[in-house]
């Protein structure tokens, strides 16, 4: 058996549907981060969507979505490089679901890239006004 | 047909050349968009665009025009009368480089459907804890899209009292972002100029905008004016 079978892969091309995570409790929004440090090459673009299904995996809905090109960016308050590319997003009013299912979708285009990703669902906005 | 906001979503990214903002709810066609957006390279707006579960989007234009802080930019723009609506509607900002594009987007129905837009502001303004627009005068009844950043990337509570009505809004400039704040308000033709209002809990130099819209109603009132 090639020894290559059992080794996670450490590097990936193409689109990476993360395993689904449940959530429990309502899903207001979704905050996620993922790990920049070798995103280094702008020809390399990477799109991280966060997507909730509230029929068990029947339906998917993107919750927070986002694009970068390979580089480094500098963190405006402390004028160091950013480690981590975040999101966070919601939509108002809140849609109510039941253990609603979370999915991550790391799409890496023209090239691979060594890297990690954290996402969560968000039982209530931190910093939130009046829904319209 | 008075307008009012169906519904709004923000999207607050760090080192990403996009923000984008999923409605929750299906849109409508014939409704208007506005979209609201701050970057923190004022010089590095792209485009707002948007897409309906993947597919094609409608046109947008300015509404308030950009306005360039000390080091962020913003403006808005809005898709008026959409064609293509539905469900899983994103509204996205572009920008030319990977640095703290926010976004937050309106739905808003009952408004003209040919020319919605009614008066606009964009402005800077030096330090102060209460940040206030110009002065407009509305030509027509409708609703007042306004949304505001702290230009100053300090910490510091950005937010708007009444008569504005806070739809989403994200202040955290100890985090990863820039921060936003928009709100909403019905204004009515007559009334005292409308301006756009903010509150911040210490004295900050900020970059404010303000578009009004019109009611579909009102369109149709000025034409049986004018035929009298």
């Amino acid at each position: 058996m090639p020894a290559a079978n059992a080794i996670p892969h450490a590097s990936h091309s193409g689109k990476v549907d993360s395993p689904h995570v449940r959530h429990t409790g309502k899903c207001y929004g979704a905050t996620a981060s993922v790990d920049i440090t070798q995103h280094l090459d702008p020809t390399v673009t990477l799109t991280l969507t966060v997507s909730c299904s509230n029929d068990n995996g029947v339906t998917w809905k993107p919750m927070i979505s986002g694009t970068r090109p390979g580089g480094v960016t500098i963190n405006p308050m402390t004028g160091l490089p950013e480690t981590h590319a975040t999101l966070t997003g919601w939509s108002s009013p809140v849609e109510h679901g039941r253990d609603p299912l979370v999915m991550t979708t790391l799409i890496i285009s023209n090239g691979a890239l060594i890297t990690s990703v954290t996402a969560s669902a968000l039982d209530v906005i931190p910093i939130h006004g009046a829904a319209p | 047909m008075s307008g009012s906001v169906v519904q709004s979503a923000i999207g607050i990214n760090s080192a990403f050349a996009t923000a984008i903002a999923t409605f929750g709810g299906s849109t409508t066609a014939g409704n208007l968009l506005v979209a609201c957006c701050t970057y923190y390279q004022k010089t590095q707006f792209s485009s707002v665009s948007d897409s309906v579960g993947g597919g094609a989007g409608n046109s947008w234009v300015d509404a308030a025009a950009e306005v360039q802080g000390v080091q962020i930019g913003g403006r808005q723009q809005y898709a008026k009368n959409i064609s293509n609506a539905g469900a899983s509607h994103t509204v996205t900002l572009t920008i030319s480089a990977a640095n703290y594009p926010d976004i937050i987007a309106y739905e808003i129905s009952g408004e003209d459907t040919t020319a919605p837009l009614d008066q606009q502001d964009s402005t800077t303004v030096a330090s102060t804890t209460t940040p206030v627009g110009n002065n407009k005068n509305v030509m027509a009844s409708g609703i007042a899209i306004a949304h505001g950043c702290d230009d100053t990337l300090l910490l510091t509570s950005f937010t708007m009292g009444a008569p504005w009505s806070v739809a989403d809004k994200e202040q955290d400039h100890t985090g990863s972002n820039i921060g936003i704040v928009a709100g909403h308000q019905s204004v009515t033709v007559g009334g005292n100029p409308y301006h756009s209002a903010f509150t911040m809990n210490t004295a900050r130099a900020a970059i404010i905008f303000m578009s009004t819209y019109k009611d579909a109603a009102a369109a149709d009132t000025l034409f049986s004016q004018s035929c009298m």
